[in-house]
């Protein structure tokens, strides 16, 4: 099992909220806002912003979670609160649950850079490179990873940004920046569900919130939400640009819609006039970074969970053969996108809504348990 | 931490390297320039056999690559700028194989700047075919569309020698300061408006003169079906009705020989149901410089008469050429799509639109703001 000595490396609150919201934009590229415009047409915005509030609500029942031991993992202390079978059977949902991920994340951006740039690579190829350079990014570990998140990460929102004003100067309907009042509730709920698929990924902070430096940890909330809120605002302003480019009806026929938009953007006399495909590469990065933190997060839960000792890099580079042989059989991106849409998303959201339910009303019930659990993993020297 | 000497990270070390040998094959589409052809741009016209669509692909030669303008005697490679290679098929695929087979260099579609359609090819022939470049992944959506009568190479060899090809386009479209009236159309706003109920698409049209390729007519286009194309002069009054005119001139001789230029406008389209009765109305509000006037200073008085002739014409030329679409029921300036986006559940009553746009009635608007030159004397 692992013990403290293996979670000596600390990050700081700032880190922690970079890490668990870095993949929201990421996983953008691939949907947004289709499912939102496709369900509710132009009142699109308001699903939008009605998903920012169940990620901020469930945000905190997680973290709600995360104070009750907050110096071991959920995989870590599991066993000892609700009994060894319920451990086992949430450590492999938590692993299945993240490799699905991880795997469908690379198999969209692998054929979005497949069909783009390098119509003659096998997506096996290019799969293959993304998901090694994510191990490569996870293999020293969280601080490692927390550090090359945030200088690769912040640039490329700075990016975001510079884009998306950027593609302000395509906007030919400018009436539909004004939100309309015309609102049907159940196609804007459709559409907040569907869209919603976009922010599943944070369940890792189960496993990350203890890797918070002591004393930081209300702080990494504060930022973990407040970058949440950033997040929302950027793809508000990304929804009001595509939607005044394109209109609603052509929103549903692009492939990759916010990829498309990237690709409209033509600057005459600039020295790169294909500014939007320069982004799309620098996208990859946001990738990269999703998957390494899916990946260091399932090395550790492997680690955890094994029943003999198993060192990280060990469980990192299993997990990472587990990826590039799970991106293998999906014949398009379709297949990926089906699996998010019927699978990976009502599952997300049970976890996010049941696993931190199940653990507070045991740990109430159990009080004198979880007082000794945290006696338990007490807060050891830090580095 | 583990032992760095353990048995474990040897593993660890080992998987890593077999995968970084396995997966880690380098780039498969890396080419070198010499063995590739940048298509430039494409045309597409009907093939003799009926299904079929024969589309060009026009490459430039190191001639017309090294061309560069004012800089003729450089000592650049000579002979044609461009050389066409055509390939035929029932698809851009087939047409592209073939084209492919007469070349032993790869055609590449990244760099492809223009898109030339011909006014012949069928309804059918044209979705399609917008279907699949849109499908195309190499090739941007960013290049330019244009509709023609004339043949591929007409068109084409008609651009002046000591222009670069790729950035002959860009100034024949996008130019606000060359150009009279603003007609480009990229490839994402051609298929934009084939995919949005309640437009019609209109493609500005190539015609093939001694000093380059023409640009001063529009064809209209109902679905993907090619109605008709445009006169210069009803195209003016589509660019005034569609808030596309940047230079046009205005002239008054009743009102002191007033000349107005650099008419500029914008316009706005509304539909909505007044009444139970559809009432559309299309707004336009333009800017313009009072360039000479037989008085040679202006007083306020003048400025105002003259304002409001010029809004009154501009109003009755937007007010003709909408006349003009209704009697070809060609929605060119999207008064159906203004309705779907304001109340789409009225608009889905309306199945099909083209049975109610010529019998819609469209109220035009008109204002004019003239900047007076002769303010310092």
């Amino acid at each position: 099992m692992a013990t403290m000595s293996d979670r000596m490396p600390r990050i700081s609150a700032g880190q922690f909220a970079t890490m668990i919201t870095a993949g929201y934009l990421g996983l953008g590229i691939f949907y947004f806002p289709r499912p939102l415009v496709e369900d509710a047409g132009r009142v699109g915005l308001y699903g939008l912003w009605l998903d920012g509030l169940a990620a901020f609500l469930l945000m905190k029942l997680i973290f709600a979670m995360g104070r009750l031991i907050p110096n071991e993992t959920l995989s870590g202390f599991s066993a000892a609160l609700l009994s060894k079978p319920v451990s086992w059977l949430l450590a492999l949902y938590t692993i299945v649950y993240h490799l699905a991920l991880a795997i469908s994340a690379v198999v969209l951006f692998s054929f979005v850079l497949g069909n783009i740039f390098l119509p003659s690579t096998p997506i096996w190829a290019i799969s293959g490179a993304l998901t090694l350079t994510s191990a490569y990014m996870a293999y020293g570990g969280v601080l490692a990873l927390a550090r090359t998140l945030q200088a690769s990460y912040i640039p490329l929102l700075v990016l975001t940004i510079f884009s998306v004003s950027m593609a302000t100067l395509s906007i030919r309907h400018p009436s539909l920046l004004l939100p309309t009042t015309d609102v049907s509730l159940l196609p804007l709920v459709d559409g907040a569900y569907h869209q919603f698929v976009i922010f599943i990924g944070f369940q890792l902070s189960v496993t990350l919130y203890p890797f918070v430096k002591n004393g930081e940890q209300r702080q990494a909330e504060r930022y973990s939400v407040l970058a949440l809120a950033g997040i929302v605002l950027a793809l508000s302003l990304e929804y009001e640009v595509i939607m005044a480019v394109f209109g609603p009806d052509a929103i549903d026929r692009l492939r990759w819609p916010l990829a498309s938009t990237y690709r409209i953007i033509s600057l005459s006399g600039f020295y790169i006039s294909k500014l939007g495909t320069l982004l799309i590469v620098l996208w990859t990065i946001v990738i990269v970074a999703f998957v390494a933190v899916r990946l260091w997060c399932l090395a550790h839960d492997l680690s955890a969970m094994a029943p003999r000792r198993l060192s990280y890099e060990l469980a990192l580079g299993l997990m990472t053969l587990a990826t590039i042989l799970g991106t293998l059989p999906f014949p398009n991106a379709k297949v990926a996108n089906l699996l998010n849409e019927h699978y990976l998303l009502p599952l997300g959201l049970a976890y996010l809504v049941l696993v931190p339910g199940t653990v507070m009303v045991v740990g109430k019930l159990r009080p004198q348990a979880t007082r000794q659990l945290r006696a338990r993993h007490e807060p050891g020297p830090e580095v | 931490m583990a032992n760095p000497h353990s048995w474990r990270r040897v593993v660890a070390w080992a998987l890593l390297l077999a995968l970084s040998l396995g997966a880690l094959t380098g780039c498969w589409d890396d080419k070198s320039l010499d063995t590739r052809t940048l298509v430039l741009a494409m045309g597409f016209y009907p093939a003799r056999q009926p299904g079929e669509v024969a589309v060009y692909f026009a490459v430039p030669t190191p001639a017309g690559l090294t061309s560069d303008s004012g800089s003729s005697s450089s000592g650049g490679a000579s002979g044609p700028p461009l050389i066409i290679l055509q390939g035929v098929g029932h698809s851009i695929g087939q047409a592209f194989s073939a084209a492919q087979a007469s070349t032993n260099r790869d055609l590449y579609l990244g760099h492809t700047v223009f898109l030339l359609f011909s006014t012949k090819l069928s309804p059918f022939m044209l979705r399609r075919l917008v279907n699949a470049l849109d499908r195309i992944g190499t090739l941007d959506k960013t290049p330019f569309v244009a509709a023609t009568s004339a043949p591929f190479a007409a068109v084409l060899g008609t651009i002046p020698q000591e222009h670069f090809p790729p950035l002959y386009y860009e100034e024949l479209f996008s130019c606000t300061t060359c150009q009279q009236l603003m007609l480009g159309v990229r490839f994402w706003q051609m298929s934009d408006r084939l995919w949005t109920p309640g437009v019609d698409l209109v493609l500005p049209v190539l015609k093939p003169t001694r000093q380059g390729p023409a640009v001063d007519e529009v064809a209209l286009y109902r679905n993907t079906r090619y109605v008709a194309t445009l006169t210069p002069k009803e195209t003016t009054a589509y660019g005034i009705a569609a808030g596309r005119s940047r230079k046009t001139s205005l002239f008054f001789p009743r009102l002191w020989d007033a000349n107005l230029d650099f008419v500029a406008d914008k316009a706005r389209v509304s539909t909505e149901v007044v009444h139970g009765r559809l009432q559309a109305t299309l707004a336009i509000h333009a800017t313009a410089t009072l360039e000479s006037i037989a008085t040679a200073t202006e007083t306020a008085g003048q400025v105002a008469r003259i304002s409001r002739r010029a809004a009154r014409l501009l109003a009755d030329e937007a007010a003709a050429f909408v006349r003009l679409s209704q009697r070809d029921d060609v929605d060119a300036l999207g008064f159906g799509r203004a309705l779907a986006w304001a109340q789409p559940q009225v608009f889905a009553r309306y199945r099909h639109w083209h049975r109610v746009y010529p019998h819609l009635t469209v109220a035009v608007r008109a204002s004019i703001t003239v900047n007076r030159l002769g303010d310092l004397r």
